[in-house]
């Protein structure tokens, strides 16, 4: 008799086709575990990469920041302290090249005693040390021998050189007039090499900030106090008011030790040829200075 | 709470699994109240297309290690029985994980049925198969899980009465639960599952129009089967536990009378063949003293020498004494 009983439970979904999927499973899950171990070696690989990119930076970064501070140790270093404050000085001078008309108009009007006003004022050209044409005029002539006096001892003016003047011939208090020319030394130029102006070498003991200052409103008052200008700037005004006086039309340069010989009547040869004389037709106000030509 | 039931009723036919069909595997363990016998069957077949055996592996029980109760449970000394198993698993070697199970017949409960038709679906079918058997359960028919075989009578037109006869084998789940937790653990699966006796009807003589009886006495239990060409006309188990030899010997020889009698007298068939199969062997006095009873020739049921033309001479021994089921499970495999 055959047997066909079995008690035994049948197989499940799962059993009957365990063993038909798990080879392709197998192959699938072998084909994606491959995949990602090749992603994570190239990851892992650029990691590394970025790693050692990182590192380099880092230690270029450390390598300035360290000649950074050789730089500043040296800078710090007492013979190198003098050359930062030149350089310092030298930028400061940079700066102050930077004319500003109203800047010198604010220079000459301070320069102006209460009796005396501008009449004219130009500058033909501003290159170099420019040279200002000033007219002015007073009540008498005292006053502005006080602005010439005051012209002459500023700071910021130089070479200053009255071209023409006009005087009341019979005293009855007839306005004083004159024209004369000056150098601006602040807004270009070098600083104070006529007058004395403070030099680095000078500066550094007050330092560099207040030798690279600029000269302003405070240093257009005369820097020498009343009594030494009467003894050095005073006399030379007045001798040069009575030269432009004796002379006019002649160009009478203040400070100089020679003055044109005072003479009777009006003659345009100067007296001394050594004095500057402007070319003909180069009367006050004119537009072509005495100065330095133009660059 | 309607939807609960409905459920529960989807749950339970979704977890349904009925049992596989017949299937020999390389690995056989026939679980008995006394012994565990183990055999590995060889890849290739002898002659006449039977399974060869291998390896075979024979290991004796503690008494009280098995009770074999329909109603369970039947394993009783679980460490005793698992490392028998453990044991005679390692001298047959680690063949195939599914392995088949031969089962004491006393947990088992076998039926004949005719019927006039059988439902298309198995799961339908087992539910008729067990209402059937709920006279015969000791059990709720929802705790058996049933394997069943359909015989036509001979004869029979489609239209007759009870034209198909069906043989059902009902074991309770949580015994057959307890040998296979056994199974699993040695790393194991049942994939054939058979009370033992079952397995000796396929060496009765298949050209043989009357019918057959069959007596096999093993540890204290007998069971009797009655055969008809392909048909299970008659099934009967006794556990005569308790009795001492010759007491147990009268007992299956008046039993076997009985049922020769009433066989002949209810079923109206003759019975030309008697079998006799004993493990261990019966002496020649007990087959005698059965014949005489039954006023018939007895015949010894053997294991076929071909079936165990790979095995070792100490292992033929074994295999002669115990191992007449594994000899039947592989002539059945035929």
């Amino acid at each position: 008799m055959k047997i066909g009983l079995n008690l035994a439970p049948s197989q499940s979904f799962r059993q009957r086709h365990l063993l038909a999927w798990s080879l392709p499973l197998l192959t699938i899950s072998l084909a994606l575990l491959i995949r990602l171990v090749f992603s994570i070696q190239t990851n892992w690989i650029e990691y590394r990469s970025v790693g050692r990119s990182v590192l380099r930076e880092q230690d270029r970064r450390n390598e300035l920041a360290a000649r950074e501070a050789g730089l500043k140790r040296q800078l710090d270093e007492p013979a190198n302290r003098a050359l930062l404050r030149e350089v310092q000085f030298v930028n400061s001078v940079i700066d102050q090249r930077q004319f500003s008309f109203t800047e010198m108009e604010a220079k000459v009007t301070a320069l102006l005693p209460p009796e005396v006003r501008v009449t004219a004022l130009s500058m033909p050209d501003s290159a170099g040390e420019p040279l200002i044409h000033v007219g002015v005029e007073g009540s008498s002539e005292g006053p502005v021998e006080t602005f010439l006096i005051n012209l002459e001892d500023s700071p910021d003016f130089r070479d200053t050189m009255i071209t023409g003047a006009g005087f009341d011939e019979k005293g009855n208090g007839a306005p004083v007039g004159i024209s004369c020319t000056a150098h601006y030394v602040t807004g270009h130029g070098e600083r104070g090499t006529a007058k004395g102006a403070a030099t680095p070498a000078e500066s550094s003991g007050a330092g560099a900030e207040e030798a690279g200052s600029k000269p302003g409103s405070k240093q257009t008052a005369p820097a020498k106090t009343a009594g030494a200008r009467e003894l050095t700037t005073a006399p030379r005004v007045a001798a040069g008011l009575a030269a432009a006086r004796a002379n006019p039309g002649v160009p009478v340069k203040i400070g100089t030790g020679k003055m044109p010989p005072v003479q009777k009547g009006s003659s345009t040869k100067p007296a001394n040829p050594s004095l500057p004389v402007a070319p003909a037709g180069n009367a006050a106000g004119s537009t072509s200075p005495a100065g330095p030509a133009p660059k | 709470m309607q939807w609960k039931t409905q459920i529960k009723e989807l749950w339970t036919r979704a977890s349904w699994s009925g049992t596989a069909a017949f299937t020999l595997p390389g690995v056989l363990f026939e679980i008995q109240p006394d012994f565990v016998l183990a055999a590995r069957l060889a890849g290739r077949s002898n002659d006449n297309g039977h399974a060869q055996v291998g390896h075979v592996a024979w290991e004796p029980l503690e008494p009280g290690t098995l009770a074999a109760s329909p109603g369970g449970p039947a394993v009783l000394n679980s460490p005793s029985l698992a490392g028998a198993l453990a044991k005679t698993a390692a001298l047959v070697g680690n063949g195939q994980n599914r392995t088949g199970l031969l089962l004491p017949d006393g947990v088992a409960r076998v039926g004949v049925f005719p019927l006039e038709s059988l439902p298309e679906n198995r799961r339908e079918a087992a539910t008729v198969l067990g209402w059937k058997m709920r006279e015969t359960l000791p059990f709720p028919p929802e705790e058996a899980r049933l394997t069943y075989q359909i015989a036509r009578v001979p004869g029979a037109t489609v239209s007759a009465e009870a034209s198909l006869e069906v043989i059902v084998v009902a074991v309770r789940s949580s015994v057959l639960v307890e040998f296979e937790r056994l199974i699993e653990g040695i790393n194991r699966s049942s994939a054939m599952i058979l009370p033992a006796t079952m397995a000796l009807l396929p060496l009765l003589a298949s050209d043989i129009a009357g019918g057959q009886f069959l007596l096999h006495v093993y540890s204290s239990t007998a069971t009797y089967a009655v055969v008809e060409r392909q048909r299970l006309r008659f099934w009967r188990s006794r556990d005569f536990a308790g009795l001492d030899l010759d007491e147990f010997f009268v007992q299956v020889v008046a039993e076997a009378g009985r049922v020769v009698a009433s066989t002949e007298d209810r079923l109206s068939l003759p019975l030309e063949r008697i079998w006799l199969c004993t493990r261990p062997p019966a002496t020649d006095a007990w087959a005698g003293q059965l014949a005489a009873v039954l006023g018939r020739q007895v015949e010894r049921l053997e294991t076929a020498p071909e079936a165990s033309g790979l095995l070792a001479r100490e292992d033929r021994a074994l295999f002669r004494r115990y191992g007449v089921t594994l000899a039947g499970l592989a002539a059945n495999h035929q």
